[in-house]
């Protein structure tokens, strides 16, 4: 990610996107920045307008408001230009039922330019695609690889993923992992949307999380970890149960003695003192997962 | 239905018809918009064409020249077998000239019903979560005949009222809408059939749509052979419909063999089905092309795809080119007993006729264009226009190519329609120049074509595919039925098809025209495309 960037302003700018069809709103303010060189997770529960920033990114749809740069460009109105720059996987992959496989490779790097086709044939071995077979053959995790192998054989800027892997036995995803990394080595930028969080976090700098077609966290992972309470599993010599009254304890539970709870960053010092006090027998402290933040976010609310 | 077979799965305690009442409900519950206007329009149109005839032709005289024309080969292949008796009777004449149309109607309409409800739902994968619940292996086929069969009942019902409000005998009434359902329900249970061959619904729907097709040529070539119905008419089961003599003298044992055919599709279909697994035909198509040449871009693309359906169509039109051609000289030697018709060839010699012949072949392929420009908006609701729209190409190039694509292709189907027209005729008049003149007048209806292709383009970029189609129906409406049903001149001559009036004069300020609206057309779509939300 350090190595040659050749691309230092944003990859993707959004600024208050709003977009709606009919009486739905779609995406209601929604802000979204990719830097160039990042690896960007995207998340959102269904339906919280994912796809829809998205098509919006590939001029496939008009913004209604708010700005929205791509490359540096409009992505409505110099869509055919920027195409050639970045590269798009969708989550659910149509093909032609009467192409082969090779054959809608072909057409799409093709339809893109830059092709390296040297890269073409390392991917489909990679992923152990058989592009003779006719679309209509394939299963859903096939026909996921021909767009990953069209997508990852051009030599984009910029990389939209929309749900990638879904379909994916876990041994292509590592493969998918591997060659996310080698783009973002040359420093192109990805934008990954994603439900799979253990691969978000695997992959991404940087986060973003919206509800509703609203923003409602986005960050570096790091620092949006920090922000996120610590969950403690502790078994004491003296009975914890003083611990569900302190005021900076969370989510207590005592299942037979061992006592589960979490506790914000800046609590953990006192939350320490506390168990050494009551002498502790085991402890496992987890620090806060993508999940966690994930399911706080959502917790409860309506989308 | 093949009792054996049901006997067989009640002892393996696996009944194959469970469920068929809710998939029957579930597909009412899906057609209802569409099944009503069919319904609506196919009896209005009993309604309208008795009592539009009545007035076209309301003295002796003119519905003597009328019967006469009808009595030439072209006339019998459009119409219906004569059986003799009053055949001015306005009941005679509208048996006659509306049957064949209202059974080709109504059997695309259950061909239709039948492939959407059984292939077409395999094929998208939608039909894998109702097999996977309590639903038997026929069901499905079942509910989708049981469907068609319902709407046949009802229009039979409907149409047979319709008839008779004009004053017609209510026995004659039934036997003759009995008849056209009864063929109805032959096609269904033949696109039934065809559902079982195939994989593709496509192809499946083309099969059946060929069958019929070819049925309707049948017995055309029957009854020119001989008026009142020859051994070759037999052969169609159109022609049984025919040969119940509506209006004339009624007979019902015709009736009894459509039955009797459609129980036995039936049975084969359920055949077929016990052989075949989920998602798979009884005719394998080859899943793996090793070599197959990559596609250069969006034209290319459009090209590709287009290239099946193109082979279907270029026999097709190739060989009713060559039966259209062929009467040529049966319509010489009626003209020798037929005063009317003989008056017309010495005006026009044969040009009125070839003129004729080949706008009817143009009607069709218009048929072909619309199909190929409106795949796009099928595209865009699959998701296929995605990945296309999502590389460096234009909104301009992906509908634009399309439309000349699809041109393209008509000036193919035109040449192979026109060209068999030419050899038809060329042969059985021993003129060798007749056959180079007719197929270089299949080229001059491209115009024609490309206009019907703007329309399509503009109801891609309108996102109502629908007004391709009509536009098809009013094409074939104006030329076929016209002056039948007395619509206004400006409507007729406002056709496409119509306006190229080749071989028998060239007119090339029309063709100039058609291309500037065929160009302004696409143009005007492209821009509203562009301007629009894609998927």
């Amino acid at each position: 990610m350090t190595s040659q960037r050749r691309n230092n302003g944003p990859a993707v700018e959004i600024h208050g996107l709003r977009k709606t069809f009919g009486r739905t709103v779609a995406l209601d303010g929604l802000d979204l920045t990719v830097a160039g060189g990042d690896v960007s997770g995207f998340l959102g529960p269904n339906g919280a307008g994912k796809s829809t920033t998205i098509r919006v990114l590939l001029g496939l749809l008009r913004a209604e408001g708010g700005t929205v740069q791509l490359l540096g460009g409009d992505p409505w109105r110099d869509a055919v230009a920027l195409h050639r720059r970045i590269a798009y996987v969708p989550g659910d992959v149509t093909l032609w039922p009467n192409l082969t496989g090779g054959q809608a490779i072909g057409l799409l790097g093709r339809l893109r330019g830059n092709v390296d086709n040297r890269r073409r044939d390392e991917l489909i071995e990679r992923f152990e695609l058989d592009p003779h077979k006719k679309a209509r053959t394939y299963s859903k995790g096939n026909r996921q690889k021909v767009a990953l192998v069209a997508a990852f054989s051009c030599d984009a800027q910029l990389y939209i993923l929309d749900e990638p892997t879904a379909g994916l036995d876990p041994l292509m995803e590592k493969a998918f992992r591997e060659c996310v990394r080698e783009v973002a080595e040359r420093g192109a930028a990805v934008l990954l949307s994603s439900h799979i969080l253990a691969e978000v976090e695997k992959l991404c700098d940087t986060v973003t999380i919206i509800r509703s077609g609203r923003t409602v966290r986005s960050g570096p992972l790091e620092e949006l970890r920090h922000l996120l309470r610590t969950t403690v599993k502790v078994r004491t010599r003296a009975g914890a149960d003083g611990l569900r009254d302190a005021g900076f304890v969370h989510d207590f539970s005592d299942r037979d003695g061992t006592v589960t709870f979490s506790v914000d960053r800046a609590d953990l010092d006192r939350a320490m003192d506390r168990l050494t006090t009551l002498g502790i027998d085991e402890l496992a402290v987890f620090p806060a997962s993508l999940e966690d933040m994930f399911l706080r976010e959502y917790q409860g609310a309506n989308r | 239905m093949t009792t054996a077979a049901i006997a067989s799965h009640r002892r393996s305690s696996n009944p194959p018809l469970t469920g068929l009442g809710g998939l029957l409900a579930l597909a009412a519950r899906r057609d209802r918009i569409r099944l009503t206007v069919w319904i609506a329009v196919l009896t209005l149109m009993m309604v309208y064409a008795p009592n539009a005839m009545k007035l076209a032709y309301p003295g002796q005289a003119q519905r003597l020249a009328r019967v006469n024309l009808l009595k030439t080969p072209a006339g019998t292949m459009l119409g219906g077998p004569m059986f003799g008796g009053d055949q001015t009777a306005l009941g005679v004449m509208v048996a006659n000239e509306l049957m064949l149309t209202m059974m080709v109607a109504t059997s695309i309409l259950s061909i239709l019903t039948v492939i959407r409800h059984t292939r077409a739902e395999e094929e998208s994968g939608a039909a894998e979560l109702v097999m996977s619940s309590v639903v038997g292996r026929y069901a499905r086929t079942f509910a989708a005949l049981a469907l068609v069969a319902i709407v046949n009942a009802v229009l039979a019902a409907a149409m047979t009222l319709a008839l008779a409000a004009t004053g017609f005998s209510l026995l004659d009434c039934a036997a003759m809408c009995l008849g056209i359902t009864g063929v109805a329900m032959v096609f269904g249970a033949v696109a039934a059939v065809t559902a079982q061959l195939w994989r593709q619904a496509r192809t499946a729907t083309g099969a059946a749509m060929g069958v019929l097709a070819t049925a309707a040529v049948v017995r055309g070539i029957g009854d020119v052979i001989k008026s009142s119905g020859s051994a070759v008419s037999w052969l169609s089961p159109i022609a049984w419909a025919q040969q119940m003599r509506a209006f004339v003298d009624v007979r019902w044992w015709p009736f009894a063999l459509l039955v009797v055919l459609t129980a036995a599709l039936m049975a084969l279909s359920i055949v077929l089905e016990s052989r075949r697994q989920y998602d798979t035909g009884n005719l394998r198509s080859a899943g793996e092309r090793p070599g197959a040449r990559p596609i250069r871009g969006v034209f290319g693309l459009h090209l590709t795809l287009q290239r099946g359906p193109l082979v279907g169509w270029s026999v097709g039109l190739l060989l009713s080119g060559l039966a259209f051609g062929s009467m040529t000289k049966s319509l010489q030697d009626a003209a020798k007993s037929n005063p009317l018709l003989a008056r017309v060839l010495s005006e026009q010699g044969f040009d009125g006729i070839y003129t004729t012949m080949t706008q009817f072949l143009a009607a069709a392929t218009t048929a072909f264009v619309v199909s190929a420009v409106v795949r796009l908006s099928r595209d865009e609701e699959s998701g296929l226009a995605e990945p296309v729209l999502a590389g460096s190409v234009s909104r301009w190039r992906w509908l634009l190519t399309a439309v000349v694509a699809a041109v393209l292709g008509s000036a193919l189907l035109m040449l192979c329609g026109a060209l068999g027209n030419g050899v038809g005729a060329g042969i059985t008049l021993g003129e060798a120049s007749t056959v180079l003149r007719l197929t270089a007048a299949g080229i001059a209806y491209v115009p024609a074509m490309g206009v019907i292709a703007g329309v399509a383009a503009l109801a891609v970029a309108l996102r109502r595919p629908w007004i391709g189609w009509l536009a098809v129906t009013y094409v074939v409406t104006a030329l076929y039925l016209g002056a039948l049903l007395r619509l206004p001149r400006w409507l007729i001559d406002a056709s496409p098809v119509g306006r190229t009036t080749a071989p028998a004069h060239l007119p090339l300020t029309a063709l100039a025209v058609m291309s500037v609206v065929a160009v302004g057309l696409s143009g005007v779509a492209a821009v509203i495309y562009r301007n629009r939300d894609a998927l």
